[in-house]
C-alpha cells in the first residue's frame, strides 16, 4: 500500500482512508475467523476476536478493549505527526481527532455497562446480551457508513472541491456519532430498531407455552404411573419371596 | 179661545194703568180652541230677539232667558211680539205660567242686590230664583244650585212667596228713558204677576219703545251681541211679510173664529182671507214689524261683516306700520343721513343731481386719461416695430484662460464637496451598517441551522453545513492539507489491525 501510494503520489494516510471508505463493517469486529477474510453475519453479534464479553473486559488475557483504545491512540498520533502547520485546516484535523477518540471513549465503556444491565436488570444471559450487544454496534456503525460510501469512489482527492466533499462526508459522521451518543445510544433510531429485532426474534411464542404446559401435564401423570408401577412391582416381589 | 190686544200707535198710556187703551194681553181658557205654534218657528228665540232689542240700548247682551215653551198644565204659549199669559180660564184673570205666580214690587237687579241674595233655582224648569238673604236663606239645595242668568239693570217680575220671575225682564234705563212713563212711580207699584206681565208686553210692543229700543246701526255700538247673532242667524223670517207692506192694519175683532195655522206663519193669503178686519190689521201690523226685524238683522248681519272686514285690514295696515317703523332704523343705518345740500330734495331728485355733478366733474380726467392711453400704445407699436428691424444678437462665449482654469477648480471644489458629504454621511451610517451586518450574519447562521436541523458540524465558531461550507472556510488552507489528516470514528476502527506494509 505505500508502494502503491508512492506511486500514485499520495501519501499512505490518504490511500488507507479511502482504501477503508467501501468498508461496510469493521473487520476487526466482525471478523469471522482469524487469518480469513469474511465476517459474521449479523445475527451472530462480533466476531471471534469479540467473541464473548469475556475477551472484550479481558477476563482471560488482555482485554480486546484496551487493544482497541491503544490501536486508536497510535493512529491519532501517527496523524498529528504528520500535520504540518497551524491553518485552519490543521486546526480542524486534530478537533477531529479529538473528537474520534471522545467517542471511542464513549462507546467502549458503553458496551460493557449496557452488558452489565441486560444481565443484572432483565436476566439475559452473557452470550446472549453480547450478541445483542453486537448486533446494535453493527447497526451502529452500518449508519456511520454511508456519508463515507458517496465518497468513496474518488480517485483524485487533491482538487480543493473533492478535498472538501470527503472532509463533509466524514464531518458527517462525526455528527451522526454524536447524535448517537446525545441519544444515549439505546434511544437512537437505529439501536431501537435492532433491538425490536432482537425482542421478536427471541421471544416465546404461544405455541411453545401449549406444548410447555401439555409436557407439564404428561409429566404430572408419570408420577401416578410410577406409583402403580411401585405397587405392581410390591406385588411381584411379594409373589416371588412366596415362590 | 185667543185674543190678543193690539194698539198699532200706542199714545204710551202707561201713566194711567187703567185707561182703556191700554194695550191689554189677555188669557184665553184651556178648553178653547187654541191653534198650536208650529215648530218650525222656534219661540224661544223670538223672545230672546225681543229682550235684545229692549236691551240693545245699553249695549248690554242680555243673557238668554227664555220661559219654558209650554206650560205645566198643557197650556201653550202663543206667539206674537209681546209676552202673553196662557193660563186662567176668564179674561182679565192673570196667572202665571208657572206655578209660582204671586204678587209685589218688580225687583230692580243690581250689582248689591246680587251679592245679598240667594238666587237659588227655584220651579221646575228654574225659571225663578230665591229673593232670600243669603244668610236666612234655609234652603240647601240653593247653595249649590244658583241662576247666572239675572242681568244687572233690569227689572224682574216678582212671583210666589221669595221669588221673582227670570223671565220676562226689562231694561230699567229703558223704561227711563221713554216719554210718559214714569219709571219711578212704576217701580213703587204692587201687581200681580200676570199683571206684571201684560204692563210689560205694552212697554215692548209701543212704538216709542220700540223707536228707542231699536237695533243699533253698525256705528252704535261695538259689535252684535253674540246672543243676538245666535237667535238671529237660525231664524227664518218669512219674505212673504215683505209683500204686504201696503196692506192696512186692521184691528181684528175679539171672539172672532179659530185661525188657521198660515195667520202666524206670515202667509200674507192667509191673513187676507181672514174676514175680520181687526184682527187682519193687527196680523199685517204684526208681518210688518217682524220683517222689519228680519230686514234690520240682515243689515246687522252684513254690517258686521263690513266692520270685520274693516277691521281686518286695519289690523294689516297696522302690521305694515309696524314693519315699516322697525325696518326705519336699519334703511336709515344703511343710507345713512341726508347732506345739507339735498335737503328739501326728494331721493331721486338727490340721486339726479348728485349724478349729473359726478359726470361732470369725471369727463375731463376719462378723457386725460384716454390719450394718455393712445401715446403708450403708440410707443409700444414703435418699439416693436424697432426689435423686429434689428439683426439677431450673437451669443458671445467667455472662453478666456482664466476662466475656464475658473470653472474647471469650481466644479473640483464641487466635487470635493460632495465626496465630503458622502464620506460625512458614510462615517454616520457605518456603525448602524456593521451591527446590522452582524445581526445578518448571526440571523444567517440560525438559519442555515434551521434548514439543515442537526446537520451542521460546528468548529471554532464556523457552521460546516454542506462541502461548499468547507470550501468557504478552509479556503486557502484546503488545498497545502491532507485528506489523510482527517479521521472519524468508523475510518479509525477500520484501520485497527492493518499493516502499512501489509499487501
Amino acid at each position: 500500500m505505500l508502494h502503491a501510494s508512492a506511486r500514485v503520489q499520495s501519501s499512505a494516510l490518504e490511500t488507507t482512508l479511502m482504501g477503508d471508505m467501501k468498508c461496510r463493517g469493521i473487520r476487526y469486529f466482525y471478523d469471522a475467523q482469524m487469518g480469513k477474510k469474511g465476517s459474521v453475519t449479523p445475527d451472530q453479534g462480533f466476531g471471534f476476536r469479540l467473541s464473548t464479553m469475556e475477551k472484550f473486559s479481558g477476563g482471560n488475557g488482555a482485554p480486546e478493549r484496551a487493544e482497541i483504545s491503544s490501536h486508536v491512540q497510535r493512529l491519532v498520533s501517527s496523524i498529528q505527526g504528520s500535520i504540518t502547520g497551524t491553518d485552519i485546516c490543521a486546526q480542524l484535523v486534530h478537533n477531529m481527532n479529538n473528537k474520534t477518540q471522545s467517542q471511542k471513549e464513549v462507546m467502549l465503556p458503553f458496551m460493557e455497562q449496557w452488558h452489565g444491565e441486560l444481565m443484572m436488570q432483565c436476566n439475559c444471559a452473557t452470550k446472549e446480551a453480547w450478541t445483542f450487544i453486537g448486533q446494535c454496534v453493527c447497526a451502529m456503525l452500518d449508519h456511520l457508513t454511508p456519508p463515507r460510501i458517496l465518497v468513496s469512489h474518488y480517485q483524485e482527492w487533491r482538487t480543493p472541491e473533492n478535498k472538501a466533499r470527503i472532509i463533509w462526508a466524514m464531518m458527517q459522521v462525526h455528527i451522526r456519532m454524536d447524535e448517537i451518543i446525545a441519544a444515549r445510544f439505546k434511544s437512537h433510531p437505529t439501536i431501537t430498531t435492532v433491538m425490536s429485532n432482537f425482542i421478536m426474534k427471541t421471544r416465546v411464542s404461544e405455541t411453545v407455552v401449549t406444548d410447555l404446559s401439555k409436557k407439564i401435564k404428561d409429566a404430572a401423570n408419570v408420577s401416578l404411573k410410577v406409583a402403580a408401577l411401585e405397587a405392581e412391582f410390591k406385588v411381584l416381589k411379594a409373589s416371588m419371596k412366596k415362590k | 179661545m185667543i185674543r190678543i190686544c193690539k194698539n198699532p200707535k200706542p199714545p204710551l198710556p202707561f201713566v194711567n194703568m187703567s185707561q182703556p187703551t191700554i194695550p191689554k194681553v189677555e188669557t184665553v181658557s184651556k178648553e178653547d180652541n187654541l191653534t198650536p205654534i208650529p215648530e218650525s218657528i222656534p219661540v224661544s228665540k223670538m223672545e230672546v230677539l225681543m229682550r235684545n232689542l229692549v236691551g240693545s240700548e245699553e249695549g248690554v247682551t242680555p243673557p238668554v232667558a227664555a220661559p219654558p215653551a209650554t206650560s205645566p198644565e198643557g197650556s201653550e204659549l202663543t206667539m206674537s211680539s209681546g209676552f202673553h199669559v196662557v193660563g186662567g180660564s176668564d179674561f182679565g184673570e192673570h196667572k202665571s205660567p208657572t206655578s209660582g205666580s204671586g204678587g209685589g214690587k218688580l225687583t230692580l237687579v243690581s250689582t248689591e242686590w246680587m251679592g245679598s241674595k240667594c238666587q237659588g233655582k227655584m220651579g221646575v224648569t228654574g225659571e225663578r230664583i230665591c229673593t232670600k238673604d243669603k244668610e236666612v236663606c234655609p234652603t240647601k239645595a240653593h247653595q249649590t244650585n244658583k241662576t247666572n242668568e239675572l242681568v244687572q239693570g233690569h227689572l224682574c217680575i216678582p212671583g210666589f212667596g221669595s221669588s221673582i220671575f227670570i223671565s220676562p225682564a226689562v231694561s230699567h234705563k229703558a223704561l227711563l228713558c221713554l216719554d210718559g212713563l214714569d219709571a219711578h212711580e212704576l217701580l213703587g207699584q204692587n201687581h200681580a204677576t200676570e199683571e206684571w206681565i201684560r204692563i210689560f208686553n205694552q212697554v215692548v210692543l209701543s212704538k216709542e219703545c220700540h223707536d228707542i229700543v231699536a237695533a243699533p246701526t253698525p256705528k252704535s255700538g261695538t259689535g252684535v251681541p253674540s246672543v243676538f247673532r245666535e237667535g238671529l242667524l237660525p231664524l227664518r223670517v218669512n219674505t212673504e211679510f215683505l209683500e204686504d207692506d201696503d196692506e192696512e192694519e186692521e184691528i181684528p175683532t175679539i171672539g172672532s173664529p179659530s185661525l188657521p195655522p198660515d195667520v202666524f206663519l206670515g202667509n200674507a193669503t192667509a191673513i187676507d182671507s181672514l174676514e175680520d178686519g181687526t184682527l187682519r190689521s193687527i196680523l199685517n201690523d204684526h208681518n210688518y214689524k217682524f220683517k222689519q226685524v228680519a230686514t234690520d238683522s240682515r243689515h246687522l248681519l252684513k254690517s258686521f261683516q263690513i266692520q270685520s272686514l274693516m277691521v281686518t285690514e286695519l289690523r294689516s295696515k297696522v302690521e305694515s306700520l309696524a314693519d315699516n317703523f322697525n325696518a326705519h332704523p336699519l334703511v336709515e343705518e344703511l343710507l345713512g343721513h341726508r347732506p345739507e345740500a339735498f335737503r328739501g330734495l326728494s331721493v331721486w331728485q338727490s340721486v339726479e343731481a348728485a349724478a349729473s355733478s359726478t359726470l361732470g366733474e369725471s369727463s375731463p380726467g376719462i378723457e386725460a386719461l384716454a390719450a394718455a392711453a393712445n401715446t403708450l400704445f403708440g410707443k409700444i407699436k414703435g418699439l416693436e416695430a424697432k426689435v423686429k428691424a434689428r439683426p439677431a444678437p450673437v451669443m458671445v462665449q467667455p472662453a478666456s484662460h482664466t476662466g475656464g482654469l475658473q470653472l474647471e477648480t469650481d466644479q473640483l471644489v464641487s466635487r470635493l464637496t460632495i465626496m465630503e458629504e458622502r464620506e460625512r454621511q458614510a462615517s454616520l451610517t457605518l456603525p448602524d451598517t456593521l451591527s446590522k451586518l452582524g445581526a445578518l450574519e448571526r440571523g444567517f447562521a440560525e438559519l442555515r441551522k434551521q434548514v439543515f436541523g442537526n446537520s451542521v458540524f460546528c468548529f471554532n465558531g464556523m457552521h460546516f453545513g454542506s462541502y461548499q461550507d468547507v470550501l468557504t472556510h478552509l479556503g486557502d488552507s484546503l488545498p497545502g492539507c491532507s485528506i489523510g489528516w482527517f479521521l472519524d470514528l468508523h475510518g479509525a476502527l477500520s484501520q485497527i489491525g492493518e499493516v502499512f506494509y501489509e499487501g
